[in-house]
């Protein structure tokens, strides 16, 4: 029995409908698009960051001529190679604007894309070991509280009592001083982000185009005129580049030179466990940091490989560094069986800032340059893209992070503040 | 993990025994890393302490090469310039 007319919203009446028979009527998530010959805007690159600006483009400025070009799979780019961190704890200004709008977003995410993103705000201590990191973490707290993000510092008692395993006492070389709390921290399911960001833009009308390479940006008389890709020209008077460490090469042949250098970064997935984490922890100190998913799994990250490079292998060193560091924080963990690991080739700016804005060229825009840390920023990234795009009130979000700020000597150091990775 | 050698001392080692000290640059050039074969600065940071120069793939990670400072050799098979 065929069904009439597919599924197409996420409610409870739907899936006991699809229970009916058999689950056969669901629309798919995305429709597998076709490249038309031209387009208002093209968005080079299926990331988080690509989606959420193609979504807000169309939710919010009524803009739906618009495809978003991959070259590969939707979230095979960094999007969902990361540990899914969601934090706003950052140190200046303009970060904090951003990335407080970008958590907020989170709160109602599921909500707005008809999709649980697994938004899990359980909380995130950041350990301090030195008094230059404790004076660092107050800082932020003291910045943060300023600016209306919640977040405080916290004694060893009250760490210890939310990390139970954590190895700590008077045997320790380094003791611990305290820790920066923030407790809508937490973590959410990146690649259901990444689709739930995908789904909602083609049902409002965006082509999603994967398995198309785009080879080159036209330009005609100093304006953009659209890609050629390796599927056919496709012609549009925008173009947003959001190809994380692609981006300089892209843009190269325009003359723009961009700040980016590529570099691996890794993570581990361990067998599952019973429950034993519920809150996120990050050690500075050690690189090192842990939390645990909903499967029972400890998912651990630590620092960025050593040389540069678009590999996406992963250093021996780094693997044995971050297993170094868990044990010191951690030791009962030494049994415990490590069953996944990967690397996702990250886009590092001098100042550890993404790099948002219009490129001098008429219709050319750019978002990229997210380094170890762009999940947690992707809803407020479109939502503020989305708006310089279309010359819209939430621009000014985004503006700080145009490219002229390195020429200006007006850096937004988040050095400090991913100094692990994440 | 890249096994070097350091054209100064000889010594081959793993290269948590040397220091990537970035893209080889001339004086007001400026250069990005690119997906393909990139001319490095390295230091025997363990060992005789030298810098040297070191041509890799970005992407396989294959060494082509190391010399010292100063005795550039000409490109390597699929490297542009
Ligand atoms: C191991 C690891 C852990 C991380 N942990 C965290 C974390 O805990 N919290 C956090 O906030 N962030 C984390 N990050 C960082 C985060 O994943 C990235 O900053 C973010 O995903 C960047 O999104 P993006 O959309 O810019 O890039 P991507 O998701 O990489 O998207 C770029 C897309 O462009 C495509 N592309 C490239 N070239 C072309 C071309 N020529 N034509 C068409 N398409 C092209 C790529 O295939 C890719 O899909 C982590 C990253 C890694 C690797
Ligand atoms: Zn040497």
């Amino acid at each position: 029995m065929p069904p009439r007319r597919p599924t197409r919203r996420y409610t409870l009446t739907s899936l006991l409908k699809e229970a009916r028979r058999q689950h056969r009527g669901w629309e798919p998530a995305w429709p597998k698009a076709e490249p038309k010959a031209s387009y208002e805007i093209v968005i080079a690159g299926g990331g988080g960051h690509g989606l959420a600006t193609a979504y807000y483009l169309a939710k919010l400025h009524g803009i739906r001529n618009i495809a978003v070009v991959e070259k590969g799979w939707l979230g095979g780019g960094n999007a969902a190679r990361n540990t899914a961190i969601i934090r706003s704890d950052y140190l200046r200004p303009e970060s904090m604007a951003l990335y407080r709008l970008s958590h907020s977003l989170f709160e109602h995410l599921s909500t707005e894309l008809d999709f649980n993103v697994m938004y899990s705000p359980r909380g995130l201590v950041e350990l301090a070991y030195t008094r230059q990191h404790m004076e660092l973490l107050a800082r932020t707290a003291d910045a943060n509280t300023h600016y209306g993000i919640k977040s405080w510092m916290i004694p060893p008692d009250e760490v210890r009592k939310l990390l139970p395993l954590l190895d700590d006492g008077p045997h320790k070389r380094y003791p611990l001083f305290g820790a920066l709390w923030q407790p809508r921290g937490g973590i959410a399911r990146h690649d259901a982000v990444i689709w739930a960001y995908a789904r909602m833009a083609a049902q409002l009308g965006i082509d999603i185009i994967e398995n198309c390479e785009i080879e080159r940006i036209e330009t005609i008389g100093g304006r953009i005129s659209g890609v050629r890709t390796s599927r056919g020209t496709i012609s549009a008077g925008t173009v947003l580049v959001a190809t994380a460490a692609d981006t300089p090469a892209l843009l190269a042949s325009l003359g723009i030179n961009l700040p980016i250098e590529p570099v691996a970064l890794q993570a581990f997935v361990s067998e599952p466990l019973k429950p034993a984490l519920d809150v996120v922890a990050i050690a500075g100190e050690v690189e090192g940091y842990i939390s645990q998913s909903d499967k029972g799994e400890l998912v651990i990250g630590g620092a960025t490989d050593k040389a540069p490079g678009y590999s996406r292998r992963g250093a021996f060193a780094s693997i044995e560094d971050t297993a170094a560091s868990m044990l010191e924080l951690f030791p009962s963990l030494s049994r415990v069986r490590m069953m996944r690991h990967w690397a996702g080739t990250v886009d590092i700016t001098p100042d550890r800032s993404p790099i948002i804005g219009a490129l001098g060229l008429q219709g050319l825009f750019v978002n990229c340059g997210w380094g170890t840390g762009g999940f947690k920023a992707i809803p407020g990234s479109g939502y503020g893209t989305a708006s310089l795009i279309a010359g819209g009130k939430a621009a000014h979000v985004v503006a700080p992070f145009g490219l002229d700020r390195f020429r200006q000597g007006r850096l937004i150091d988040e050095s400090a503040a991913s100094a692990v990775a994440h | 993990m890249l096994l070097i050698t350091c054209p100064v001392c000889a010594v081959t080692a793993e290269e948590t025994e040397f220091s990537c000290g970035g893209l080889h640059v001339q004086p007001g050039e400026t250069r990005r890393y690119a997906r393909g074969v990139v001319r490095e600065y390295w230091l025997c940071a363990a060992g005789c302490g030298s810098w040297f120069g070191l041509a890799r793939h970005s992407v396989n990670q294959r060494i082509l090469g190391s010399w010292t400072m100063g005795k550039e050799p000409p490109l390597f098979p699929g490297e542009t310039a």
